[in-house]
């Protein structure tokens, strides 16, 4: 009907960078009186120092507990007051803050994340009030659980030898208790400088109208010292590597097997690998799904994709593909690997069907699309792809260079999945009936 | 440059600009399908979702038939050639087929949902794949804790009424044959009352055209369907003891009026001022001021025959009774400290927000219009919304908070090891 127009469809980018090293996106969109605001810090799980597992999840926390002009509850109050709503999200690479509101609620988002950039409060108090809501958090989604943070935090540790990539992220609550006001001070002075951290609006303003706005709240935030980005960097795996451990909770065994991919910013190498982790599972098909699911019925349900935590974009060298499944009762799990070892030499040696390619394809552009149709998603991605990719406007790229992937490309990418250079743990159920 | 801007005062806080809402083409087939198209340019999709009445079914057999519905290799193929997904979800009152696809191939997609709800085949051996991922689905959920506890609070308020139960069993899943499911499609698998909102890059006209073409066909079901009355409602509480846990999940509900009951709008700005957000006064004690949970929360849920003020709080084992405790003393301080204006102020200024926030995206947009549609309101219901809220008053809210958020009335279920907190 509109496909040949909406195919060159691009979201526009206005950038200027402040002088004190903020970097400012506006993307302008009026189809909704609806405006977000994000900021993305280039600060994430990956690069908290070594005695500080947690840290950056933590500090993320007290981003809310009140500044230098606002007390503890201001925050929300005055972000919900506009009818907006409003989190913040610590990833392995970045954290994110972000408001979505109403049009006429944006200066007051801009003014709270000025605010909290240029001095947030961090107090005894608050600090103590945060350990225990984190406390609860880690309780909640990862100790208290089956399945708690399966396979993310096991995998990771597998996988990978650094203390960047292997430890959890989550911290240990324990730890966490001992982390003091000044650590938080430091953290905030090495890593939420100006010039580290991307700003974009999205939605229904007008841009020269808010290029006064950001002068206005962001301008006058002295600049700081740029961190070097952390080494994280680590070779690929030489030899596969097998671990388990009891989830006293699980009710039924389950595994995560992790390779290696290309670094992410590299999307031409990268794409082909996210292409070829559909063609081998995608919702209940692709070829693993029906031989691992339902042919061979060895496994109750099978997942794959990219990013140790499951994103695929927004995550720097070294990442991986993760293929994890629940196991039926009697499977053992060799018999699984060596299917997937079948599957991934078949993809690799005769490459996907042409339709088979293009199905993958067209679904893979539709979900790109939906998953950038929230103000407050597309903002927050294309705060990271400035801060990865150097450039926000790459998420134009995404939908046509997936396009553009061939049949060798995906061999390519498939003779990668090898045994020797994979990760795979196993969870065994402490709770099976 | 000429572009200007007024001084800025944090305290002058906007309320949002007058509500748009999105323009909706409807029409009603003879077979009792409603349609409800609505326009949507601005990304190259359209977000379907069509929705079967299916109260009062075996919930094994629609646990099933819902599994099996579209899992068939072929149609999966079909689906993926548009760029398009279809996945299904059954609960106590409806059968729901929801999915997106390119715009360009809304035709195609058309035409196979239509033979996805009037001619589905069901074979054999998707039948027996759909009973034994349910089967281990029903497992793997039930150590959930949070599963656990809505069973026993679920049967707690409704007893044997099909709202008593959070599931079927794995007993009943693994009884289901292809037969149950052939009949429970031919009695219930109807247009009658159910109804199919898109929402995309359509012209809504030549969609419900296209609609009516492929929709025409499917006859009505003869039997009236009737959801047997909710039993009367017993306050009570129930604790569900789980060794072992090191989290305790606490569960209250009470009833709570329908939607277009003249009470709804004060009761539901005092559930917001009680726990429905951030700033609410639950959050701000249990959370921010005493570090007691992670994320407290209350809200009105409608379901077809029923409607309830939910509360739901986690804390750690050592947490429980003191969490507890500020539950219900908050519960009682609805009445003791009166809401206050600036709080029925904000409560209504995040609830006009929030519907605006709703409709600005695709699913966003599907969702309230389907709600809208299941709850039997209109569009113009939704656009009185501001109205209806702005003539509240903070004494209203009060009255509202007191008549119904007792905690005399609710049934409470406690999730916990029971040796450790009651000690």
């Amino acid at each position: 009907m509109h496909s040949a127009t909406h195919a060159a469809h691009r979201y526009p980018v206005h950038r200027l960078t402040l002088s004190n090293g903020l970097r400012v996106l506006l993307s302008p969109d009026h189809a909704a009186e609806v405006v977000a605001v994000s900021v993305v810090y280039d600060v994430g799980s990956r690069s908290e120092p070594a005695d500080c597992a947690g840290f950056a999840h933590l500090f993320e926390h007290l981003m809310f507990q009140g500044s230098a002009n606002l007390e503890r509850s201001a925050h929300a109050r005055y972000v919900q007051s506009c009818g907006g709503a409003f989190n913040g999200t610590t990833h392995l690479d970045y954290t994110e803050y972000f408001q979505v509101l109403p049009s006429t609620g944006l200066e007051h988002a801009l003014f709270l994340e000025a605010d909290r950039m240029r001095a947030p409060a961090l107090t005894e108090a608050s600090l103590a009030n945060q350990i225990d809501v984190v406390a609860e958090e880690i309780t909640g989604t990862v100790l208290s659980r089956p399945y708690g943070a399966f396979p993310w935090l096991p995998l990771a540790a597998l996988l990978f030898d650094t203390f960047a990539n292997a430890h959890n992220g989550y911290g240990a609550i324990d730890e966490l208790r001992g982390t003091t006001v000044e650590q938080a001070r430091r953290f905030f002075e090495r890593y939420y400088a100006p010039a580290n951290a991307v700003l974009c609006v999205t939605g229904d303003f007008s841009p020269a109208r808010l290029e006064l706005l950001v002068e206005r709240h962001f301008g006058d935030i002295p600049s700081r010292e740029v961190p070097a980005r952390p080494v994280i960097h680590e070779p690929a795996l030489a030899r596969e590597r097998q671990g388990d451990y009891i989830d006293p909770l699980a009710p039924m065994a389950a595994f995560a097997s992790g390779w290696r991919v290309p670094d992410p910013a590299d999307l031409v190498a990268y794409l082909p690998v996210l292409v070829a982790s559909r063609l081998l599972v995608d919702g209940p098909l692709g070829r693993l799904s029906n031989r691992l699911t339902r042919d061979e019925e060895l496994l109750a349900g099978l997942g794959c994709g990219l990013g140790i935590t499951g994103e695929i974009f927004g995550v720097r060298d070294p990442s991986a593909l993760v293929l994890s499944g629940t196991l039926l009762p009697g499977t053992e799990l060799d018999r699984v690997l060596r299917v997937v070892d079948e599957e991934a030499d078949r993809l690799a040696v005769d490459g996907p069907d042409a339709g088979e390619l293009a199905a993958a394809v067209r679904v893979l552009r539709a979900q790109l699309i939906r998953s950038l149709d929230g103000l407050a998603a597309r903002a927050q991605q294309m705060c990271v792809f400035e801060l990865q990719h150097g450039d926000a406007l790459r998420i134009n790229d995404l939908g046509p260079l997936v396009n553009e992937i061939t049949a060798d490309e995906i061999r390519q990418a498939a003779s990668q999945l090898r045994p020797e250079r994979r990760a795979t743990i196993e969870l065994i159920p402490g709770a099976a009936v | 440059m000429t572009t200007t801007t007024s001084e800025f005062d944090l305290d002058t806080v906007p309320f949002p600009a007058p509500l748009r809402l999105p323009t909706v083409a409807e029409r009603s087939l003879p077979n009792g399908l409603r349609l409800i198209c609505a326009r949507r340019s601005s990304v190259p999709l359209v977000e379907a979702c069509l929705s079967i009445p299916f109260g009062d079914t075996e919930p094994g057999a629609s646990m099933v038939l819902a599994s099996a519905l579209v899992s068939a290799p072929t149609l999966q193929d079909r689906l993926r050639a548009m760029g398009a997904a279809l996945s299904t979800g059954v609960d106590a009152d409806r059968l729901r087929i929801a999915g997106s696809t390119l715009a360009e191939h809304l035709a195609d997609f058309l035409a196979l949902l239509a033979e996805v709800a009037i001619v589905a085949e069901f074979p054999a051996d998707e039948i027996a794949i759909a009973v034994s991922k349910g089967v281990r689905y029903s497992e793997i959920i039930r150590s959930e804790p949070s599963h656990r506890v809505l069973e026993a609070w679920n049967r707690r308020m409704f007893g044997d009424h099909p709202y008593g139960q959070a599931g079927p069993s794995a007993e009943a899943i693994a009884r289901v044959d292809r037969d149950t499911v052939l009949d429970l499609q031919t009695r219930r698998m109807r247009p009658n009352d159910a109804s199919l909102v898109l929402v995309g890059d359509l012209d809504p006209d030549a969609t419900l055209d296209l609609v009516n073409r492929w929709f025409t066909g499917w006859s009505p079901g003869s039997d009236a369907v009737a959801m047997p009355p909710v039993p009367p409602w017993v306050p009570g509480d129930e604790v569900v003891d789980l060794p072992g846990s090191t989290q305790s999940l606490l569960r209250l509900a009470m009833p709570a009026p329908r939607h277009a009951e003249p009470e709804a709008p004060a009761l539901a700005m005092a559930c917001m001022v009680f726990g429905g957000y951030f700033s609410s006064r639950l959050v701000q004690n249990i959370r921010e001021d005493r570090g007691l949970s992670y994320s407290p929360r209350s809200g009105v849920l409608h379901v077809a025959e029923a409607s309830l003020i939910t509360i739901a709080v986690d804390a750690v084992t050592a947490n429980t009774t003191a969490v507890a405790t500020e539950v219900l003393a908050e519960l009682a301080r609805m009445v003791t400290c009166p809401v206050t204006p600036d709080e029925l102020d904000r409560a209504r200024r995040y609830t006009a927000g929030s519907l605006r926030l709703q409709l600005s995206t695709l699913t966003g947009t599907a969702a309230v219009l389907l709600e809208l549609d299941q709850n039997g309101l209109t569009l113009d219901w939704l656009r009185d919304q501001d109205d209806r809220l702005a003539a509240v008053t903070p004494d209203q809210v009060t009255e509202a908070a007191g008549r119904h958020m007792t905690a005399s009335n609710a049934v409470s279920v406690l999730l916990c090891d029971k040796d450790k907190v009651f000690t």
